[in-house]
């Protein structure tokens, strides 16, 4: 199952709609980097809304996604995290530490814009 | 001493015709004095000084429960009161007594009112024996402490049922304090605020979470304050319960000002290792909702 | 009762499927089903990782007092060498991955290990007072 990486003007937007696998999460943090670099965008949101389940595997492949993206230069705003899911994270002691989160996609673009503003404005970071 | 050995004396002499004689006798006589047994008992319990039953339980529901009984009563007689509580004889009586128990527990009737029900119970059956078996003393007594076994017996089942349905009713109580001591109030747009009144422990601190978090998604809030001042103490463990509900709802996205921390609060947070600059804290609600004003952008100006 | 089998990854989405169903079909609210699915995933994971093959058996282990929902997920594996540390927090087998046990053990209302060389048996469990 591949998720669809969508362009926005400058900006990627994927929506996680289905259950990943380990390996097809991996697919998935490959493709959001090829892409990224491949179109040069400028930021990236990943919506998780759907996900009913994140675990601490799928948690830590999303946060290395990010931090990754970052080292291109492209920051990236995670959103849609569900609240049943914050809990079970925070429980196991888990989380997405150092990254960008917001509450739905309106949020997230408003995040990513004022990020991608900062990114601008110190190029060496 | 004398009167005693005497009786010891007759129990010993009657235990063979009591042996032989069938247990049909008190039963049958409990079944035909059914009306009268009934009457007794009800004279009984309204005679009882003090009694709240009938003020808390209509009449005519009390007389149709203790009419139920007193017919099941002469069966599980029969059968035999030295059964155990779990036997099968006594299985309908126990049943509505647990019934009776369970329903008197939640119209808020003590456990003294239901002792003295099932007494006047086992004093209404000896007043029927009593009259049938006036002639036939080792009879009597054997009858007489059959019914006082039964008694008791049921009395064991009521008061165990009355403890359960009184702690589900207080497990209840609790459930429905929780409710009403968390309201999420939406304080403007896109700002919720969580007023925390009274002791945390953790299915509440748990129930905080969930609310705090569900109601972020449903009033679309960016910032979330938490106020607790109406927290009486908050040691370690409340202090990692609220730094966790800080956390999930940092991590969907949203901000979190926590308003109204006293020395006692600070000091459990640091001995938890959080840093100061982890938690966006600030002294009152009223600077708290200044700040959530500012995280928006938002400014008040007088007109 | 259901039973899962636990051969490859896609067997680790179908267990925890299979457990938030169950739980939310006895009357769990959205936070503990996803608290036992997510248990469920890190759990299935350690077998499909460790093990390589196991089972994941869910049953309704309700009575007139609690709504109870238990969970055993078990498999013939090398076993964990050293239980009592592996439920310490911050210890972590192999090559780090996953919330470990003790991340688990916290997501669940109940939580009982058995482990040997050769059988591994992890039970979790969910309990909710009947109204």
């Amino acid at each position: 199952m591949k998720v669809p990486i969508l362009r926005l003007g400058d900006i990627l937007l994927t929506s996680i709609q289905v259950e990943l696998t380990d390996q097809e999460t991996l697919d998935f943090q490959a493709d959001v980097l090829r892409t990224a670099k491949e179109t040069a965008a400028k930021g990236i949101i990943i919506d998780i809304t759907a996900m009913t389940v994140v675990d601490s595997y799928t948690a830590r492949v999303l946060n290395e996604t990010a931090t990754m993206a970052k080292l291109l230069g492209t920051p990236v705003v995670i959103c849609g995290i569900q609240p049943a899911v914050a809990m079970a994270l925070v429980e196991m002691g888990r989380g997405f530490a150092g990254v960008e989160t917001a509450l739905n996609l309106d949020h997230a673009m408003w995040k990513l814009h004022r990020l991608i503003q900062e990114e601008r404005e110190e190029p060496s970071t | 001493m004398a009167k005693s050995t005497k009786r010891q004396a007759g129990r010993s002499k009657t235990r063979p015709t009591g042996k032989g004689l069938s247990k049909s006798g008190p039963a049958d006589c409990l079944a035909a004095g059914r009306g009268r047994l009934l009457k007794n008992w009800l004279a009984n319990v309204k005679s009882l000084p003090g009694a709240r039953i009938l003020e808390l339980v209509p009449e005519a529901d009390v007389r149709a429960e203790m009419d139920r009984l007193v017919e099941v009563l002469p069966a599980a007689f029969r059968a035999g009161p030295a059964e155990e509580l779990e036997a099968p004889a006594l299985a309908e009586l126990v049943e509505l007594v647990r019934d009776v128990s369970a329903t008197w527990a939640k119209r808020g009737l003590g456990v003294s009112e239901m002792a003295h029900w099932l007494f006047s119970l086992g004093a209404a059956m000896r007043e029927v024996l009593m009259e049938k078996f006036s002639r036939d003393v080792p009879a009597l007594r054997e009858a007489v402490s059959d019914a006082i076994r039964l008694t008791d017996k049921l009395l064991l089942a009521g008061i165990e049922t009355f403890e359960s349905a009184r702690d589900e009713i207080i497990a209840q109580q609790s459930r429905s304090i929780m409710e009403v001591s968390t309201p999420v109030i939406k304080l403007w747009e896109r700002v919720v605020m969580l007023p925390l009144v009274g002791v945390i422990d953790t299915p509440r601190a748990r129930q905080v979470m969930e609310r705090l978090l569900n109601s972020i998604v449903q009033t679309e809030s960016r910032v979330a304050i938490l106020d607790v001042t109406g927290v009486p103490m908050i040691d370690t463990r409340v202090a990692q319960h609220l730094m966790k509900t800080v956390a999930a709802a940092e991590m969907m996205g949203a901000e979190v000002i926590v308003t109204g921390i006293s020395p006692d609060a600070a000091q459990a947070l640091i001995k938890l290792g959080i840093q100061a600059d982890a938690l966006n804290t600030k002294g009152t609600l009223q600077a708290g909702v200044a700040e959530a004003f500012r995280l928006l952008g938002l400014k008040v100006t007088e007109t | 009762m259901r039973r899962v089998q636990i051969r490859q990854q896609a067997d680790v989405v179908a267990a925890r499927q299979a457990g938030r169903e169950a739980a939310k079909e006895l009357g769990f609210g959205l936070a503990d089903q996803t608290r036992l699915a997510t248990a469920i995933s890190e759990l299935a994971r350690n077998v499909v990782q460790y093990a390589g093959a196991g089972q994941c058996t869910i049953s309704d282990e309700s009575d007139d007092q609690f709504i109870r929902i238990r969970v055993v997920v078990e498999d013939h594996g090398p076993g964990i060498p050293d239980v009592e540390r592996a439920l310490r927090d911050g210890f972590s087998t192999g090559n780090g991955l996953g919330a470990g046990l003790p991340g688990t053990k916290r997501l669940v209302h109940e939580f009982d290990i058995e482990s040997k060389p050769g059988h591994t048996r992890v039970t979790v469990g969910m309990r909710k007072r009947r109204h």
